[in-house]
């Protein structure tokens, strides 16, 4: 049990990568079809062929496993990337609602309390002390700098709730297994969404137009499916 | 196309790592885990209600009062808080930003400047002067100046 709890976080991690990465080969399969029962003629194919006989069913599984792994990499980086960009786009409306799928859960409550424990101290200190021009001179002024500083405080929370759930809450067992459950659950599905949308919209084309309509796709499959008969 | 599932599936995730986000800004709320940015914050904001307000407020009255004033280089600086505010004459401070002006060279054969945070009836605002230029405070629109960050 203490084994499976420990391997368990490390699955999680790997888990979204390689099913976004078998879900592109899938796609690709499905765009090259390649004929596996025949020798590519081409050196670097022919080479890999080769190399897929020699090592057997098991060697070729964990090939792919590994290519599928790297290519769901760069798949997961390409949608953080997105989904960092749509999340710095303010919502244009002030809707709140924009967009649903970008996290803003933010610790704001320690945030908050320091922040008008900030505001409060001009009004408690200054009050019947200085002239009202002056107080509402230094009160812009020092309004100023609690935004800024309020502001830098909000960007290092957003910062820190980015960190892996290890370095966060791993000393938290209890905590550990919930945020590290959820967290690998909310990105396994954002991530599979980009290759999923891409194999849905290639199996559409493919559906509306028989073998396909895309020129460089319809040579190859098409070609091949005749040839074949 | 299926996109209805998909949409579905984006927000599900989206909720997920939110919920998860959501459990550790609780944790931090309660004190359960430590959160640098946070203590680092609160401990500001302890020091700006304690100190800095306190210190703003005393000097607010005056048409111009200096809260800091560095002769510095970027390895090395002295504080000439207390030489500003003695050259302060009917609310304003001309002067030459100079090792003699100062009585003192930070850094010798490197090129100084004076950075100065000020207060002009109730305005916090801050300047840099290069060394052998005028110091000419306050501004002639203080209003222009930017505070302090």
């Amino acid at each position: 049990m203490q084994i499976l709890g420990n391997i368990l976080p490390g699955f999680r991690d790997i888990r979204a990568p390689i099913i976004a990465g078998y879900t592109w080969l899938v796609l690709a399969w499905l765009l090259i079809r390649p004929d596996i029962h025949r020798r590519p003629a081409d050196a670097a194919f022919g080479s890999l062929y080769d190399l897929g006989h020699d090592v057997g069913r098991l060697g070729v599984a964990v090939g792919v496993s590994v290519a599928a792994y790297l290519i769901g990499s760069v798949s997961q980086g390409v949608t953080d990337a997105l989904a960092t960009l749509v999340a710095d786009i303010r919502d244009p409306l002030r809707f709140g609602w924009w967009p649903i799928w970008v996290s803003r859960a933010l610790p704001l409550e320690r945030i908050e309390r320091a922040r008008e424990r900030a505001d409060e101290a001009l009004a408690d200190i200054a009050h019947g002390v200085i002239g009202e021009a002056t107080y509402r001179n230094l009160q812009s002024s020092l309004s100023i700098e609690v935004e800024t500083r309020t502001n830098r405080a909000l960007s290092d929370a957003r910062k820190e709730l980015g960190l892996p759930a290890t370095l966060l809450v791993g000393d938290k067992p209890e905590l550990f297994a919930e945020v590290d459950r959820l967290r690998s659950e909310g990105e396994l599905r954002i991530t599979v969404t980009l290759p999923l949308a891409a194999l849905c919209t290639a199996l559409g084309v493919m559906q509306t137009n028989g073998c396909g309509s895309w020129d460089g796709f319809r040579s190859l499959s098409c070609s091949r499916r005749e040839a074949a008969k | 196309m299926g996109w209805l599932p998909l949409t579905v599936l984006l927000a599900q995730g989206g909720g997920k790592v939110n919920a998860s986000r959501r459990i550790i800004a609780e944790a931090i709320a309660q004190r359960k885990i430590e959160s640098t940015g946070q203590a680092e914050f609160e401990a500001w904001a302890e020091r700006f209600a304690g100190e800095r307000v306190p210190a703003l407020v005393s000097l607010a009255g005056a048409p111009l009062s200096i809260v800091s004033a560095y002769w510095r280089t970027d390895n090395a600086r002295v504080d000439v808080t207390e030489i500003l505010q003695d050259k302060v004459k009917d609310g304003k401070l001309e002067m030459k930003a100079t090792n003699e002006a100062f009585g003192n060279d930070p850094e010798y054969g490197k090129t100084k400047r004076l950075e100065v945070e000020f207060v002009s009836h109730g305005i916090v605002g801050s300047a840099t002067f290069a060394e052998e230029s005028t110091v000419d405070l306050p501004p002639p629109r203080p209003a222009s100046v930017a505070p302090v960050s």
